[in-house]
Parts: C-alpha cells; structure tokens; sequence
C-alpha cells in the first residue's frame, strides 16, 4: 500500500500535477501493482549480478564532427511560446535584490 | 484488390502492368477513407508522400529498372516512429501538435526500398497498453470482430493490415505489442531479437526492452520486411545487427513446450487450438518435448518494475516547452517554471501513461531501488540464462502468444492488474532478449496466436520454421 502522502511525493519528483481523486486513485492502483511484483521477493537473487541489457554492449566513440543542419525553422515552429527565434520559458532565477 | 496477395504477388503483378502504384495506392486510399471510420486505425494520413513514392515506383518499372525489395508495397507505421515532416503523436495528447524533424533509420530503410507509406496507426498512450483502449484518438477496433479490441499496443498496425488497408505495418514491441495484436487479428508479428532493428526515430519507452518490427499478413512478407529494416546503425549503439543464417530440417529439430505456460489462467479456447496445433506438429515428424522455464513465470513481474522505471525517465523529457501541445502551453498563468510542467504532464498524459510514470519514479526513488529495480534485473539475469541453458537443448520454444481470446471493448480498461495479465507469455523474450514470432493457429472462430521463441539473432530459422508450421496448419 502507497499512502496518499507518499503519492504526493512521487508526483513531485515525477513534475505531475493530481487532484485529490487522482491522488486516491494511484494510491489504488500502485498498491495492487506491487502487491503482484512482490513475488520477486521470493526468489533467491543471492550470488546473482544484474543485467542492466539483454545483450553484452560496448561503448562505441566517434569523432565529434560538426554536421550542416537546415532544421532551425522546423524546430522552432513547434516552441509553444517564442520570440525572435529564442524558446520562451519562465525565469528560474529569484531576484535577491527585491 | 490485394487482400489476398503477397508481397512478392504485388511485384509481380506491377511488373506485369495489371496495375500501377498510384492505381493502387488509390484503391487503398478509397477504401480507408471507406471504411476506417468504423476501425479508427488511422491518426494521421500520409497521402500525398504515398502518391509521390508510387508516381517514382511507376517511373521505375516504366524504365525498366530492377525494383528493390519493397517497391511499390503500401504500409503504414505505428505512430511513435518518426518521419520527417509528419505529426507524430505516440497516441498522446501532449505530443498533439508535434511534427518530426527527421526519419527514423527503419524508415529511411522503408523509403531506400520504394515502400509505399499511407500513413501513422492508432497505438495505447507511448505504446503502454494491451488492448489500444489507452489512446488519446480513442480506441481502435479489432476488424474480425468490431466489439472487440484488436489488442495492443500495436493496435492501429494490426487493425490496419487485418483490414486490407496495407499489405504491412511497423509496430514496436516492449512486452508483446506486436506479437499479442497480431495474434489478436489473425496475423504474422515478428519482435526482433533486441539489437537486430535500429531503435533511432522510435519514441523511447522502456530502452532496454524496445524493439521494431513487422506485421503481416503471412510468414514470407515479414521475411522480407524484417530484412528490410534490420541491421547495424552507427545512429544507434545498441543495434548491432547480426544476422545469422542457418537451415531447419523439420527431421532433424526439437521444439520445447514448457509446461509452466500450460497452467491456470489460460482459456481452455486457447489451450485446445495450441494443443491441436502441437499434435499436429507431432504428426508431421516433429520431435516436441516438454521443457520447464522456472523464472519464466517471474518475467510479468520484472517487467512491472523494468518498464515504469525506463518509462518514467524516458517520459521526463516532455516537459511541453520545446515542442508538444500549445493549448497545454500556460506560461502567463503560472507562478513558476515547475508549475507549468505540472500542468502540462498532468493534462498531457493519460491515466495509464501517469500510472506507469509514478510507480516507475516510486521504484527508482530513494531507499526502493535495491528491493525493486535491482532485484528485478537480478532476475533477469536468472531469466536469460534459463533461456541460453534451454536452447543447448531445443531449436525452438513454443507457447500460446497470448492466455486470452481477443476481449470486449471496455472489459478490462479499468483494472490494470487483469490487463497487465495480457502480457504473461510475451515478456520473456523481451526480458531475455531473445527474437519470437507469433502467427495464427485457429481454424476458425476468434483469431489465437502460437508464439515461436528462437534464441539470440537466429531470426532467419525463426522464420523457416514459422513457414513450416504455416503450411501444416
């Protein structure tokens, strides 16, 4: 069981907004989800490594080469605010001197 | 007009001029303006590409030219692949007004070989779904039967060819979103071994799961689209591609059935027709023997912690300020940046899509990562290796694709646990990694799947041996 405190946290961190019903909801939901991965708990994991991918990987590196890109317009059409051609977003920034 | 022809059937038939491309391309598009209201496999149409591509392929068979292997063969893409200048969605609303800037490598690949594309497929929200109910276009329906769900996630790349309105389609397969609606709608649905198909261009959901592939109307077309598009890609590092070749003597092989897919919980529909199917497979000389897959039955388990944790670092990316949905857009009216991530995640997602987020962001949180994310990918390791010690002893495993028949629309939307249950057979191949191929099996009725598992890249005997059981059904 997840309680509605614990949703609320997770919203935070997950940048999800949630009224009370959806808070309540999720706090159903989540608990029935775990409670049926909580068979994983029974098996012996001792002695065992992860796999983080099903096949063995390797870093592969290429030279940094600078490509010509004709895209700007086409990227910055889709900027739900813009102006002259910058992306608009709300400052992040407090201002001490106030 | 091509409901019954292969790929190779409509090269020929091109080739012999008893059509052309944009007569063809025509017809189809007639017949999904027709007909698709009813199905709604459709989110965007790709018209005016679709004539352009056919108009090159007539000038090519006009001149004469030798036609690469996709010529003139109209698809349609499930609609979290990329293609440069056409919206793509992945079935949410907080991509509504998003407009892909580039191709995917598998459509770059589609395009190098004259396919023919009409269009994007209706798909469950970020393809997280088992029934193409969680879509912001609302639900797709199955063409055997339009009260009910044609499965999902690739429920509008299922629906679509089941329909007669493409001979294939391009679905992508996290846990079985090509293998259970193609099983759903009586047809062939290949998921990859993971590495074989370039995943650059496909909108990610659960990274180290994701693989593209074909659906088809039989065992040969997927052949040949499968060929098509895999191979390595500098674009992305974990396809490398392999592509081992090998003959299958239908004397000479062993096919594992394990005995913990046979348990409760499956339809008794299901088990006759796979049954019935294996006897047959038995008559034909066929040495089948049981096997036993311990963790197998731990594979749904895994991947409920696997997926939402990739997902949910996937999905931080749509923060709806480089691109998304402007009417979400709420700059003015927030106190800060945060708020308006909120807002737009909020409203932006679906139900489903928000679920998943939030217990993969619970499990990757602090102080429950060991006792969830790390011990399900411990088990994973317990899961491959119960695969590679498996084919030491077998060619090929065989299961039911999915427990269930085909359900009603609406009978499993609101319980995640019961829809999650969709995916009990078709997540350890994506867990272990390992290439399955699911095509239909039922003689009549409703449509089942047989599930073939084949080991690491061993995709071409995947695809003999799927052609054998073909025929002898």
């Amino acid at each position: 069981m997840i309680s509605q405190e614990q949703i609320k946290h997770i919203a935070k961190l997950a940048r999800i907004a949630l009224n009370a019903d959806e808070e309540k909801q999720l706090s159903n939901d989540l608990g029935k989800i775990l409670d049926y991965i909580q068979q994983l708990q029974q098996v012996d994991v001792s002695n065992v490594n992860p796999s983080f991918h099903a096949i063995d990987q390797e870093n592969i590196l290429r030279e940094d080469i600078a490509i010509e890109s004709n895209k700007q317009e086409a990227i910055i059409s889709q900027f739900p605010e813009s102006q002259a051609g910058f992306n608009k977003v709300k400052s992040i920034f407090e201002n001490n001197d106030n | 007009m091509i409901t019954n022809l292969t790929i190779k059937d409509i090269q020929d038939q091109l080739k012999q001029g008893k059509f052309t491309a944009i007569q063809l391309v025509d017809f189809l598009i007639a017949k999904i303006e027709k007909e698709d209201p009813a199905i709604n496999s459709f989110v965007y149409k790709s018209y005016d590409l679709a004539r352009e591509q056919a108009k090159k392929v007539d000038e090519m068979i006009a001149a004469g030219k030798e036609l690469p292997a996709l010529a003139g063969i109209p698809c349609a893409i499930k609609d979290n692949i990329l293609i440069d200048g056409i919206n793509c969605s992945a079935g949410s609303n907080i991509l509504k007004d998003y407009i892909a800037s580039y191709d995917a490598t598998v459509i770059q690949k589609l395009k190098e070989q004259g396919a023919i594309i009409l269009g994007k497929l209706n798909l469950d929200e970020f393809a997280m779904g088992s029934s193409g109910e969680y879509s912001a276009f609302g639900p797709t329906k199955n063409p055997k039967d339009l009260e009910r769900v044609p499965g999902g996630s690739s429920s509008g790349p299922a629906a679509a060819v089941a329909a007669g309105f493409c001979q294939f389609s391009l679905g992508s397969d996290t846990g079985g979103s090509i293998r259970q609606p193609a099983s759903f709608c009586g047809l062939v649905g290949l998921k990859p071994t993971y590495g074989a198909v370039s995943r650059y261009g496909l909108i990610s959901l659960a990274s180290s799961l994701d693989q593209i592939g074909p659906i088809t109307k039989n065992v040969d077309d997927a052949r040949i689209v499968y060929q098509a598009i895999m191979g390595k890609d500098p674009k992305d590092s974990t396809c490398i591609g392999e592509d081992n070749k090998g003959e299958v003597d239908i004397k000479k092989i062993k096919i594992g059935i394990p005995k913990e897919y046979f348990v409760s919980g499956i339809d008794p529909e299901v088990e006759k027709t796979i049954k019935a199917t294996i006897d047959k497979l038995k008559e034909s000389g066929v040495d089948v023997v049981e096997i036993s897959l311990p963790y197998n039955k731990y594979a749904l388990a895994c991947y409920q912690i696997l997926l939402p944790a990739e997902a949910s670092a996937n999905l931080a990316r749509y923060d709806n300020i480089r691109y998304g949905n402007k009417e979400l857009h709420s700059g003015d009216f927030r106190e800060s940046l945060e708020e308006i991530y909120r807002y737009a995640r909020q409203q932006g997602f679906g139900p489903e899509v928000r679920r998943r987020i939030m217990l993969g962001t619970y499990a990757l949180s602090a102080g429950y990562y060991d006792a969830y994310y790390l011990r399900a990918q411990k088990v994973r390791t317990l899961i491959q290796n119960e695969f590679r010690q498996a084919f030491k002893y077998v060619d090929f495993i065989i299961t039911p694709t999915c427990p269930t028949l085909p359900f009603k629309l609406g009978e499993r939307k609101d319980d995640p646990v019961t829809m999650y249950l969709s995916d009990l057979f078709t997540t350890p191949a994506n867990i272990a990694g390992v290439c399955a191929i699911s095509i239909p099996c039922a003689k009549e009725g409703l449509p089942v799947g047989l599930q073939i598992i084949g080991n690491f890249f061993q995709e071409d005997k995947l695809f003999k041996i799927a052609k054998i059981f073909e025929e002898i059904k």
